[in-house]
């Protein structure tokens, strides 16, 4: 049954959650009222944008927004999150992931603003970042490695107790963001190619040898259904989004260290079912501006856009998914957060200085107006937009 | 030896420049007195540092257009006059490398043509384009009539204009690519069209230099006002839909560490100022004016420097002076390897080391991203 909490009974329910000794999972309110109107039921506009926030070790949490009031609130974490998650049908859960090579992962419930669950690796495996829930919202499919062989791993785990059930390959090393597919059970993946080891830390150890592949599979057997190259060996697959009609559009990091010329790679690209993948361009200055690294990705299918984010270059690019033509750009420093609004109006920025930027997703222009800053916040490498349903 | 120590002097000039900013319409009353200090220390790296080499660009780039017209003027291309000649442009050149650190707003201006593009195509991304340019002056300074010398000139992009054009029409003949004194006065007397190239593309630079003068002094992007006064009062993003509105204390370390990510990564020793033999000594330049940022100038009332020391990071100070005598040292020797690994190190500091000190941000995902 829903119900308004009063500030009272809200203060009550902290209380108890203290004397549980779960003190950490408290909403840590840093910019919003105390008012508790984010809190309330009634609130017809659930929307949410939701990120793995803090700078030191201290402060790592998952933080969202309520870009209503506007406010933020957050959940200490205790770990660096890195990549987020809705449960499709259970609305209210969100689940975030170790940034590499952590072995953590927490469930938030956003209407308490209460972590309802914690899961860690198994032993020898650690995480690479992301995961996603299954179209029925029963499974969670995380990408981790194997520790002792460095393959990549899919693990599933029971979307309800948080244990992990089954794993498969990735089919590739070192998969980073995954996505399920508009079919409802083909998980896309990007296999970033990089080896790394958690005794040392993020040091790439295959440089020469490195492979990146976007790999399809059935989510149902674990078996591969199609796998594709860049020509670019010493370009990373690392980032990923799914359109409507399937097609994927992936944001490139290149191991420039592992390359003997200083060529441009292009660092965005995408993929249509039965093509292979191809490659997006832009005039050299703003290619260069990039410094080889995309960080996130998000489309938009009303415009059918995909906007990438390369906080090495505080930029913001816009590619047509069909034409493949740059729609625009924006500059904003170290962005990487990147999300579609819930009105479908706007994509939407965040940075680590706490800034939130919308632009509108037709115009391509930003909406200064619905500028936001929340400088005790420090938006990490991603961020969701969300809306839940009441209970 | 700079005293790091704030005295009241510099606390009488805080205070003069916290109510100059506010009376150019600035926001200090706003900012915390850490934000103050460093929106000073900025301000004073602009005004002491960045502007005067800017201005000193765009006066040796007219020093070096004046030299080329007298140069060309009737019986004036003598090997006297063409020795003069050459050393304006390694001292403009030199101006130059003392302002290439400072790769952000005027020597940007657009970010799909940034301006200093125009200047030196190798600071992009250190592709040597030195045939380009000799193709180019050969397809000009052989044109048949005058029109089309002018549809080839307009079709020159970025590669084939700016500091490294001018070296090549100075110091070699086009002919047979020849050094003597004596072919390349033969060549320019031979050829009207190459004195008339050299005047052209100086004027592009000319041209350059004074956007890059005008933006920082008086009006930038057409605002009509200066991007000095936009940056250091924070005006950025709310005039310009992309403009990132970050610090002009970012802004200067982000831009610092990007130059010495450069030195670091790209082959500067072996494709800049080649036939000048004039590289090492642009190097020095270059850190000239690093020196004189983290210190400051004699005007100077707070330097980086000292914020730093006043945060309690003397060890820090002390680990880039060290640094910056390696480069020193590395520059004197005219030793690539150390060069490079000097500046590696020197790009690690600005990235990490003094924004810490500084207690400033650069950015988490700029700085550590997945």
């Amino acid at each position: 049954m829903n119900k308004k909490l009063s500030r009272r009974q809200f203060n009550q329910s902290l209380m108890q959650v203290s004397a549980l000794g779960l003190a950490s999972s408290m909403p840590a309110i840093s910019h919003s009222r105390w008012d508790l109107n984010w809190f309330n039921d009634e609130d017809t506009h659930n929307e949410r944008w939701l990120s793995a926030q803090g700078r030191e070790a201290k402060d790592y949490s998952l933080g969202w927004i309520n870009p209503q009031e506007p406010s933020s609130a957050q959940a200490l974490a205790k770990f660096r999150g890195h990549g987020l998650c809705q449960n499709p049908i259970t609305t209210d859960q969100v689940l975030m992931f170790s940034r590499r090579p952590g072995t953590h992962g927490m469930r938030l419930n956003i209407r308490t603003g209460l972590i309802d669950g914690t899961f860690q690796s198994q032993a020898d495996r650690y995480m690479q970042g992301h995961g996603c829930y299954s179209a029925d919202g029963k499974w969670i499919y995380c990408t981790e490695s194997s520790i002792s062989t460095g393959e990549g791993k899919i693990t599933v785990r029971d979307a309800e107790t948080l244990e992990q059930v089954n794993e498969f390959n990735s089919y590739g090393i070192g998969p980073h963001e995954i996505k399920l597919m508009p079919d409802g059970y083909t998980l896309v993946v990007a296999n970033g190619g990089l080896l790394t080891h958690p005794d040392s830390g993020r040091e790439v150890l295959n440089l020469d040898t490195m492979r990146s592949s976007l790999t399809y599979i059935d989510s149902r057997t674990g078996t591969l259904s199609s796998e594709h190259f860049l020509t670019e060996k010493k370009a990373s697959i690392r980032h990923l989004d799914v359109a409507a009609d399937g097609t994927v559009a992936i944001a490139l990091q290149v191991q420039r260290a592992a390359m003997n010329n200083n060529e441009l790679v292009s660092l965005a690209a995408i993929h249509k079912p039965n093509q292979s993948l191809t490659v997006l361009n832009a005039p050299e200055a703003l290619m260069v501006k990039l410094n080889d690294y995309m960080g996130s990705v998000a489309i938009h299918n009303d415009t059918r856009l995909a906007a990438f984010t390369s906080p090495k270059g505080d930029l913001v690019m816009f590619w047509h998914l069909d034409d493949l033509s740059l729609q625009g750009y924006h500059v904003f420093h170290d962005v990487c957060g990147l999300a579609i609004s819930q009105d479908n109006q706007y994509f939407i920025l965040s940075s680590s200085s706490g800034k939130v930027r919308q632009i509108n997703a037709y115009s391509l222009k930003i909406d200064k107006e619905r500028s936001l800053n929340f400088p005790k916040k420090s938006w990490d490498n991603h961020m969701i937009s969300i809306s839940y349903k009441r209970t | 030896m700079t005293n790091f120590l704030i005295s009241s002097k510099y606390l009488i000039t805080a205070l003069a420049t916290s109510l100059l900013l506010t009376a150019c319409g600035g926001s200090s009353s706003s900012l915390s007195s850490r934000d103050t200090e460093l929106n000073i220390a900025a301000t004073e790296v602009i005004d002491n540092t960045i502007i005067p080499a800017a201005q000193r660009f765009r006066e040796q780039s007219k020093a070096l257009v004046d030299q080329s017209q007298l140069f060309c003027a009737a019986s004036n291309t003598t090997e006297e006059n063409l020795m003069t000649l050459k050393t304006q442009w390694i001292t403009t050149n030199l101006a130059w490398f003392e302002l290439l650190p400072y790769r952000f707003g005027p020597m940007i201006n657009s970010e799909i043509l940034p301006t200093y593009l125009f200047i030196d195509y190798h600071r992009q991304r250190g592709n040597n384009a030195t045939d380009t340019v000799r193709n180019n002056i050969d397809t000009l300074i052989t044109s048949n009539t005058e029109a089309e010398y002018n549809l080839t000139l307009s079709r020159i992009g970025a590669s084939g204009v700016g500091l490294l054009a001018l070296e090549v029409l100075i110091f070699e003949d086009a002919e047979n690519q020849s050094l003597a004194s004596a072919d390349i006065i033969a060549e320019f007397n031979n050829n009207s069209r190459k004195c008339q190239l050299l005047l052209d593309i100086g004027n592009k630079l000319l041209s350059r230099a004074d956007d890059v003068h005008q933006g920082w002094t008086t009006n930038y992007r057409n605002t009509g006002k200066s991007y000095r006064n936009l940056v250091v009062n924070n005006q950025l993003e709310e005039i310009f839909d992309d403009e990132a509105g970050e610090s002009a204390i970012k802004k200067i370390m982000v831009s610092l560490q990007e130059f010495y990510d450069y030195l670091a990564k790209r082959n500067i020793t072996s494709n800049v100022a080649q036939l000048s033999s004039s590289t090492w000594l642009a190097l020095e330049h270059s850190l000239k004016t690093t020196e004189e940022l983290l210190n400051g100038a004699k005007s100077t009332s707070i330097s980086i420097n000292a914020i730093m020391m006043n945060n309690r990071f003397e060890q820090t100070v002390e680990n880039i002076n060290t640094h910056i005598e390696t480069l020193r040292t590395a520059i004197e020797e005219q030793n690539i390897t150390d060069m490079k690994a000097a500046a590696a190190t020197l790009d690690g500091n600005f990235k990490r080391d003094i924004p810490d000190a500084l207690n400033i941000n650069l950015g988490l995902n700029f700085s550590d991203g997945d």
